[in-house]
């Protein structure tokens, strides 16, 4: 087991190297770089530029060094902890972003445990109560569910929010806890807020994984073992619990492997709507303005986020499974 | 599906109208997918949307389709005239919305205009309330902010939106198939290595690099096209893998190989039908998917070029304009309505594919 947590861990230095490259050709991509666009800006308000002082800071963040070499210092700076020096705040990465994606992360986490906590029971509900009325009107919520686009479904929320109690429920806390340290009172405001993002991002998933268990569970159902099971006597709750449900939920783990990244980005988009505090819109400007190490460290960020997702629903899998485990999970 | 490819050759053998029966296993999908009420009618309501937005000019159009002038017919909508064959001064292109020349139509003939005389780029210049301005006889839905028409931007964007929709998706199903065709069917290090960087590709963040990229190209239909079927290849390539891998080593393959068959035929012939189904059921939720992506940059003004008519654009308008809802209520029920469609339409394929159903 140890052994192919190991590999497993090795196999996500590669993956991320090459991802690494990737991201550092595409925050490349645009022509011009941050300076350039500075330059332009003070140009634009009528103000001089001393060519020295421009020059000193094409040294000061290697700019003029070749891209292979800014490649090399962003990435070895990026192993011990260094995310290099974001131009439009005049602040280490760091410091700029770790708040926000503390936020995103515990947005993330929050929606896939309701994701979860919602699309467990109903899924179960739905299988075992197949064509009742409850699973067709959970059904039919659920194809709803999957059909309306998340962004779609925050404008709903902003919409009502400004209609029926007049005020705008973007954001994650209270205005007079933006920039103030961490303590109880903030925690509970951010709490407070935190269920209309949770809800908007979850929804198209919990309605794909409602369809997924209940599927899945479907088919477990109908099996011979199960039958035999219920012949037996079986009480019809513990025959549930114990062997089909147990069947299942592989594909359930499984599934976050999948459920991070679209969490990440259904979370990327509702925030630039909903105007979170989360990495989505400062990322959004950061591309803008070609603030290339804040935009680069931000897409490493979710990129290494992903992979660790995928890593961990493989180990999950692995001691749920024995035969993935035995395998090394490969595909036969 | 094997049988197909003999069914057609028998229907060419045989008359010409035989050719379009299909063979007892698609007849079976079929009758399973019309049994699903739900679903035929989410098709049926689908089909003539996108049949009368494909024919939209004669719908919502700023030209009147017809005109009778001094004896001769005109077809605006197909032909450009000038004002000039309408006895106006200028050779110049003949602005059917121009009072002047309509009176001077009417006198020497008349004009048959489209349900709705706008174009999805008219600017409607005697509003006689500001814009946006709210629905009334003249514009159902009301105006957006540039004073056009919401009908005809909603007509023209639900086409555009479909239509770029089906392209991504053809073209990614045919990219995705044919790698996993090739991984799954060769295994080795062609499959590890393709595994490996989609492993790579897929955790970049999507929208991030759509939106980087969209700022380096001058977007346009094509450009976005492309872009989005850089990632969205992807999804076909786990199923057909799969099912590759699974069937390669089935003994009408293997036979096959025996005889000599080569690579390519018994791909295209023997395995890939099998790897359709799963393709096939996997498609309407693409496409669902495709017109989703396709709103959202829209939506974040990354989309399609400024001026296009865009369900994502009208979205964006209801946002910031969140005094005129009949924006965002419009937007909302096109895209809801549209995306719940392609769903329910999904749902009945995969389950008319279904081989528990099909051979109960």
């Amino acid at each position: 087991m140890i052994l192919y947590i190991l590999k497993r861990l090795l196999f996500m230095i590669p993956t991320l190297f090459v991802i690494s490259v990737l991201v550092f050709v595409i925050i490349q991509l645009p022509p011009g770089d941050y300076l350039e666009t500075y330059i332009a800006e003070l140009q634009s308000q009528g103000e001089s530029v001393d060519p020295d002082r421009i020059k000193f800071l094409r040294a000061e963040y290697g700019l003029d060094k070749p891209i292979y070499e800014q490649y090399f210092v962003w990435a070895s700076g990026m192993l011990v902890g260094d995310y290099g020096y974001s131009f439009e705040y005049g602040l280490p990465v760091n410091e700029v972003i770790g708040d926000r994606l503390f936020l995103t992360i515990i947005i993330s986490v929050v929606t896939i445990i309701f994701t979860w906590a919602i699309a467990f029971p109903i899924g179960i509900y739905s299988a075992t109560h197949q064509y009742s009325w409850g699973d067709y009107g959970l059904s039919f919520l659920g194809f709803i569910g999957l059909a309306t686009p998340n962004f779609l479904l925050a404008l709903v929320m902003l919409y009502l929010a400004n209609v029926y109690f007049g005020t705008s429920i973007g954001g994650l806390m209270d205005p007079e806890y933006i920039d103030q340290p961490w303590g109880i009172d903030k925690f509970f405001s951010v709490l407070e807020h935190l269920w209309i993002p949770v809800v908007v991002i979850g929804t198209s998933g919990t309605a794909g994984m409602i369809r997924r268990l209940r599927a899945n569970l479907l088919d477990e159902l109908q099996k011979q073992y199960v039958v035999t099971a219920r012949a037996k006597g079986m009480q019809e709750k513990k025959l549930v619990r114990k062997y089909p449900l147990r069947m299942s939920m592989n594909f359930f783990i499984a599934d976050i492997g999948s459920l991070l990244p679209s969490v990440i980005s259904g979370a990327e988009i509702t925030a630039i709507v909903l105007s979170l505090p989360t990495t989505g819109p400062m990322m959004l400007n950061a591309l803008q303005s070609q603030d290339m190490y804040l935009a680069g460290s931000f897409l490493m960020f979710l990129a290494m986020l992903t992979v660790i997702g995928v890593m961990l629903s493989d180990i999950l899998l692995a001691i749920l499974d024995p035969r993935i485990r035995l395998q090394g999970g490969a595909t036969k | 599906m094997n049988s197909t490819v003999t069914t057609a050759k028998e229907g060419v053998m045989t008359t010409a109208d035989s050719q379009f029966q299909l063979n007892p296993v698609n007849q079976r999908r079929w009758e399973l997918f019309r049994a699903n009420r739900r679903s035929i009618w989410s098709l049926w309501i689908f089909l003539a949307m996108f049949t009368l937005s494909l024919f939209a000019e004669f719908i919502a159009n700023d030209r009147p389709f017809f005109v009778w002038y001094d004896g001769q017919a005109y077809w605006p909508v197909v032909v450009d005239y000038k004002e000039s064959d309408f006895g106006g001064p200028f050779p110049t292109e003949a602005v059917y919305r121009d009072p002047w020349l309509k009176l001077h139509i009417e006198e020497k003939g008349f004009a048959l205009w489209p349900l709705i005389p706008y174009h999805h780029t008219t600017v409607d210049w005697d509003l006689n309330h500001p814009a946006p301005a709210p629905p009334d006889a003249s514009h159902w839905l009301g105006t957006d902010d540039q004073a056009r028409d919401v009908v005809a931007r909603v007509i023209y964007g639900f086409r555009i939106s479909v239509l770029f929709g089906f392209i991504l998706t053809l073209l990614s199903a045919i990219i995705g198939v044919g790698a996993g065709a090739i991984q799954g069917y060769f295994g080795g290090w062609i499959d590890l290595l393709l595994q490996r960087f989609m492993e790579v590709w897929s955790s970049m963040p999507t929208l991030y690099i759509l939106i980087i990229l969209a700022s380096v190209v001058e977007p346009s239909f094509w450009w976005l096209l492309g872009l989005l079927l850089l990632f969205s290849w992807m999804g076909f390539v786990g199923v057909v893998r799969a099912e590759f891998l699974k069937t390669r080593k089935f003994e009408y393959v293997r036979a096959a190989r025996a005889l000599g068959v080569g690579n390519t035929r018994i791909i295209l012939r023997h395995v890939l039908p099998n790897a359709l189904v799963a393709t096939i059921t996997f498609m309407p939720f693409t496409l669902a998917g495709s017109v989703t992506v396709l709103t959202s940059l829209d939506f974040l003004g990354f989309g399609l070029p400024p001026g296009s008519p865009s369900l994502g654009e009208l979205l964006q308008q209801g946002k910031s304009n969140l005094g005129a809802p009949w924006l965002g209520i419009t937007g909302f029920m096109v895209i809801g309505i549209m995306l719940s469609l392609l769903i329910f339409i999904g749902e009945g394929v995969r389950d008319a594919f279904d081989p528990r159903k099909l051979f109960r």
